[in-house]
């Protein structure tokens, strides 16, 4: 500990850390079709760069970019077949790329660390969270089990969990994906490492508590003197936290530097690209198309009274009494035809739930639902055949939306084969047709959904859904699992067709950015009940609602300036307060909320104070 | 505790249930008439009238059920045909020779499997992998039985190291009783180590490519720790579960393998029984051995929590 | 073609090449062989391998070599016969009640415990005694025996896919709840099926030589690996040959299917994991 305090009086002359010319490669690796590629193109192909000492740098890329194997070279962890085939690692005056087995375990866990991405997975659900804290220490100092405990229960302090003697003596899964990941911050910094790397620290959870585990992490960090190395996708976090950057692309290294120059002159093309694909506000409406829209409240799409859905808990007898979990309380909605409503919330806020209700997936325990005038609630709900022509859904997992021994084509066509009177040759023209809307070739109508990429199965998912021209179309989170450029892609394909064929669309998501670019009115979904509803523009703007104010200030935003330059963007958060003899509601699961209407396109949802 | 005991347990008296029914069913299948086949050789009309009453055979086949049913719970599991010896207590003499054979070729099996499937896990695809692999592959195509007659072929009747027909209990004399149960626990182990080696790892090999893994090995320990602290807790449960099976399957199989050594076991009994058409003791034994195969099942199931703290008490 | 089995594990290579060679041999052998399987030729009681008899002759002066490929050819039909059986039943009961779950699943879900509780060959043992020994019994007694674990299979899976995505597109598309079965549902099915029928099959030719072994099973004088072995432990001292040639005989059939399901499980665990 000692060295330590040495090391912060004299700031050091070298980097930390610099890694010159590293090529990682898979030479005998069997791909997917069992074939063994010939030329070994190396997964990451000489990257260059040096972190200082207590310096905060991020690497960001796409998938494929290979920012994660760099990583896991730096602590020896990459996987099975996978070499350094070139270049060195310089870590302190060692050079990492030559270790043996003995000298890593004198490195990882006291000098370097490292975090990983799925907290849900990062920790071993049969061992105590004390037992694992604490097991690198002990295996690597000598010091006595009750030092090391207490270190373990100050960290735990640290990252702000609540009764830190207790957590040391439970298991994983009590608790939920933030804590682990704060359990797992403290855990890597057990040692004072030089240098923490977090891959993608953040990317499971959801957007609140992701800011929370960011600023622990930082805080942390800066009072030990630790160097971290974030690997990420989100710009918007590295604009936020990060000094300086580098960009990766297919394993190469396309720009590099500090981020506030990269952000305001981005040279490369692909750079360009990443920034330009990040969600951005659209054009404000101009008044007349405003009052045009007003006019059309008689249309509606979709309407929802007091709709409420239960859940129904397992039981441990069979005997016991069914108990039910509400999952939506006194839902009330109206959607206007031809507009794009959004539904906001973050996991567990039954979003989903909403989305599966209009769809008849989900049954309503109360209330009514009516789709296109149509009740579908109540005694004889039209069945699912009935309802097909009218409203289709739009997955988020384009990996499990497509059954995997169907072609394209027979995916695509499916909704069509259940109305007799077309024939075979107009069902194929008609998915024909699909296909070219959605932007791919003819020939794909053969191929299996295992040739195709995430970006391509979601445009068939796409495709299916339109093929029988449906008046609404529920999208629940459909960009959600993919990559910045191809999610722009996708959203402004789904932007075009709604323009082409006018149907209206449900946008269910978490990523309030993306939100603000598609979105003509917004509904905010907190355990289940609205807090908050109105235009787009009124919500992001004047957000009422303390929960709606919280997912905005969690928004790290890069705006573009003009001429291609970016620049973090910090909403201007007025305190927008509730109106008076109103306050949040404090526990949401039996909350009787009252609607307060702040102007003709802006609701906000709260308790009255008693 | 208590209530995930009491759960498991009233989970089984149905699956009891059903065992007694299908055997009932099954022993209903044999052709012929059920006195004469109990009363064997007897030829006298009006024994066999009166046989027919005390066996309540002029009843309907439910009533008959539910009287046997109920003789069978205050267990009377009857007479043998053959010997005229009460069934319970044969079947429990020869019991004890069962459970020894099969519970420590379990032991064995299990043991040098876990070892090695941790350890081919590890290796995976060098070469320590495939030479334990090939090795489990091998083991799992031979079957128990011929490895017994090629033991006693080379053991007994080449080498003459050991004895081949016979059995003294290890409990009278240790040294003695050993030689005559070392080649049929041999036999049984070998057959069965295959199966649960290639079990544990696969287990063990997704185990390993899980996070926490990789995070135990970022935190510097040594793989040997990371190995057999964090890995095999958390393979130990599918293999529990598959010992499970595999101690059932040799509860079944140990009739071949009594038979080929010549072991006063429960198998053989069974064996022999069916030959002589000795129903009433088949009955016997097919309950006996399929209820301890339910009990087996349900101490391991109680054994569960002690090694994933996820399941609910 | 020959592309595909280039790329073929070693594994999987040997598997196909030993269990194929295995079937053409044992039935063009039982066909073009000189020896009559059931006919005794008390002349040469007891042979040791040579020219004319390869594997030497049993104690009624039998070819051995004869004898085991007319009883490898009668096990793999009887084993297939049981495994097809199985596969037919278990696929739909599994179907139905992963499918549709309620009273059905439960009523289904006590009787097929109830098969399970049997261990092993118990089950079996008892249906035969019931019976007695003919082939007809064992194809339908091992049937019953493992339906169980298809069953299970087939319904865990059919669990699985009912939460998925392309099977809730299904739904919305309108389909009936049989078209979603059949179309999406089964088709994913095929594989877990096909891993597991390996592993049924060699748990059946065991299963099924065990029963000839204790005479229980095909009776004699049809030959079969089961009996042949019995026999031979009255023999061990005289002629240790009638024992050793038909468990070579299971052992390498054994060995090839249990190949040959190591590789289909490894191809395909990449697939079912997704599952």
């Amino acid at each position: 500990m000692q060295q330590k305090t040495e090391s912060h009086m004299s700031p050091p002359t070298h980097p930390l850390l610099e890694v010159k010319d590293l090529s990682i490669a898979f030479p005998s690796a069997r791909f997917a079709d069992n074939k063994r590629d010939k030329s070994t193109t190396p997964v990451v192909n000489r990257t260059n760069f040096s972190l200082k000492s207590g310096e905060i740098m991020a690497i960001v890329g796409e998938s494929g970019s290979g920012k994660t194997m760099v990583a896991r070279a730096l602590l020896g962890l990459l996987p099975s077949g996978g070499i350094i085939s070139k270049g060195s690692i310089n870590f302190s005056g060692e050079d990492l790329t030559k270790f043996d087995q003995q000298q890593w375990k004198n490195i990882r866990g006291q000098k370097i660390s490292m975090i990983f991405q799925e907290p849900m997975v990062s920790l071993n659900p049969t061992l105590k969270i004390g037992f694992q804290i604490c097991e690198a220490m002990s295996h690597h100092t000598s010091l006595p089990y009750q030092t090391i405990w207490a270190r373990a229960v100050e960290l735990l302090t640290q990252v702000k969990i609540k009764d830190p003697e207790q957590c040391m003596h439970k298991f994983p899964h009590e608790f939920s994906g933030g804590m682990r990941q704060r359990i797992m911050i403290a855990s890597s910094l057990m040692m004072k490492p030089d240098l923490l790397i977090a891959d993608e620290p953040t990317t499971a959870l959801d957007c609140i508590v992701q800011k929370e585990v960011m600023d622990i992490l930082l805080n942390t960090t800066r009072n030990e003197g630790t160097a971290v190395l974030l690997i990420t996708h989100d710009l918007g976090l590295v604009a936020h936290y990060a000094s300086k950057v580098l960009v990766m692309e297919k394993g190469n290294v396309v720009e590099g530097g500090k981020v506030s120059n990269i952000l305001d002159k981005p040279t490369h093309p692909y750079t360009r690209k990443l920034l330009s694909s990040l969600p951005h506000k659209p054009e404000p409406l101009e008044a007349e198309a405003e009052a045009e829209a007003e006019a059309e409240t008689a249309n509606c799409i979709v309407s929802i009274k007091n709709l409420c859905v239960d859940y129904p808990i397992r039981r441990q007898w069979f005997w016991q009494q069914q108990q039910y979990n509400r999952v939506l309380h006194n839902i009330n909605m109206d959607m206007r035809a031809g507009e794009t409503l959004a539904i906001v919330g973050e996991s567990g806020s039954g979003k989903t739930s909403l989305g599966r209700a209009i769809l008849q997936l989900v049954n309503a325990s109360k209330g009514s639902i009516s789709v296109s005038g149509i009740p579908i609630t109540g005694e004889n709900p039209p069945s699912l055949r009935d309802m097909s022509p009218i409203v289709q859904l739009i997955f988020q997992d384009p990996y499990a939306s497509l059954s995997p021994r169907q072609t394209i084509g027979k995916s695509i066509s499916e909704p069509l084969l259940l109305k007799p009177e077309l024939g075979k040759d107009e069902i194929t023209k008609l998915t024909k047709q699909a296909l070219k809307d959605v932007g791919l070739p003819d020939d794909y109508y053969n191929r299996y959904p295992n040739e195709l990429s995430g970006g391509q199965r979601q445009r068939v998912s796409i495709a299916r859904a339109l093929i029988s021209k449906p008046k609404l179309i529920i999208a629940d989170e459909p960009v959600s699992a993919l990559d910045i450029t191809v999610q722009a892609q996708i959203l402004s394909l789904l932007t075009k067709l709604k323009q082409k064929y006018g149907f209206s669309c449900i946008f269910i998501s978490h990523d309030l950015s993306v939100v603000e670019q598609v979105a003509d009115r917004v509904v905010v979904l907190l355990h289940g009940h609205i807090v908050e509803w109105g235009s787009s523009e009124a919500l992001f703007n004047r957000p009422a609602h303390p929960y709606t104010q919280k997912l905005l200030a969690a928004l790290p935003e890069l705006q573009a300036k003009g001429e291609g330059s970016y620049a973090l963007h910090t909403r201007e958060h007025q305190h927008y307060p509730l109106p008076s003899g109103y306050q949040e509601a404090a526990d949401y699961a039996d909350a009787q909320l009252s609607h307060v209407k702040l102007s003709d396109s802006h609701y906000v949802a709260c308790q009255k104070t008693l | 505790m208590l209530s995930y005991f009491f759960k498991r347990l009233l989970m089984i008296i149905p699956t009891l249930f059903c065992i007694t029914i299908t055997v009932f069913i099954i022993m209903r299948m044999v052709p012929g008439d059920p006195v004469l086949l109990a009363m064997g050789d007897i030829k006298n009309p009006e024994l066999i009238e009166q046989m027919r009453e005390q066996l309540g055979l002029n009843k309907p086949i439910i009533i008959q059920y539910f009287h046997w049913l109920s003789r069978i719970i205050q267990l009377d599991f009857g007479h043998s045909i053959i010997t005229g010896e009460p069934v319970l207590s044969a079947m429990f003499e020869r019991f004890g020779v069962t459970a020894q054979v099969v519970i420590i070729s379990v032991l064995i099996a299990a043991v040098t499997a876990i070892i090695g499937g941790t350890l081919a896990a590890w290796q995976q695809n060098k070469a320590m992998d495939t030479a334990i692999v090939t090795f489990a592959v091998i083991c799992m195509s031979i079957p128990s039985f011929w490895l017994g007659i090629a033991f006693i072929l080379i053991f007994g009747v080449h080498l003459q190291w050991l004895p081949t027909v016979g059995y003294v209990s290890p409990l009278h004399n240790l040294t003695e009783g050993i030689q005559f149960l070392v080649m049929p626990i041999a036999a049984l182990a070998i057959a069965e180590m295959g199966g649960i080696l290639r079990m544990v790892r696969s287990t063990t090999i997704d185990v390993l490519r899980l996070e926490y893994i990789t995070h135990a090995r970022a935190k510097g320990i040594s793989e040997m720790t990371v190995l057999f602290r964090h890995a095999l807790k958390n393979t130990f449960i599918p293999t529990l579960t598959l010992l499970g099976l595999i101690m059932g399957s040799l509860l079944g199989g140990a009739a071949v393998v009594e038979t080929v050594f010549t072991l006063p076991g429960l198998g053989r009994l069974l064996v022999t029984s069916i030959y002589g058409r000795d129903y009433v003791m088949v009955q016997g034994i097919m309950i006996l051995i399929s209820t301890s195969y339910v009990l087996i099942n349900l101490l391991i199931d109680m054994l569960y929590p002690l090694f994933d703290p996820r399941v609910k008490l | 073609m020959i592309k595909n089995i280039k790329n073929m594990q070693p594994n999987a290579l040997i598997g196909y090449s030993l269990l194929s060679m295995i079937i053409i041999v044992s039935l063009v052998g039982a066909i073009i062989s000189p020896y009559d399987p059931v006919e005794a030729d008390f002349l040469n009681r007891f042979a040791s391998p040579s020219a004319g008899h390869w594997f030497g002759t049993d104690e009624y002066g039998r070819d051995v070599l004869t004898r085991i490929l007319n009883g490898t050819f009668t096990s793999l039909r009887v084993s297939t016969a049981a495994v097809i059986l199985s596969v037919i039943v278990g696929v739909v009961l599994g179907a139905c009640t992963g499918y549709f779950g309620g009273w059905l699943d439960r009523i289904a879900m006590v009787v097929v415990d109830s098969i399970m509780a049997f261990p092993g060959l118990l089950l079996v043992l008892g249906i035969m005694s019931a019976l007695g020994p003919s082939e007809l019994g064992i194809i339908i007694a091992l049937g019953i025996a493992y339906t169980p674990s298809i069953t299970r299979i087939v319904r865990g899976t059919v669990f699985s896919l009912r939460e998925k995505d392309f099977v809730e597109a299904s739904k919305l598309c309108g389909n009936s709840d049989w078209v979603t079965l059949f179309r999406h549902i089964l088709p994913n099915c095929i594989t877990p099926i096909v891993v597991i029928s390996t592993s049924i099959f060699t748990s059946a030719l065991l299963s099924e030589t065990a029963l000839s072994f204790l005479g229980l099973g095909i009776p004699p004088p049809e030959p079969s690996w089961g009996s042949m072995l019995a026999d031979s432990r009255n023999y061990l001292g005289l002629n240790p040959w009638m024992g050793i040639f038909p468990g070579l005989a299971i052992t390498f059939t054994l060995l090839s299917i249990n190949l040959i399901g190591d590789a289909l499980r490894d191809k395909w665990d990449p697939y079912m994991r997704n599952l």
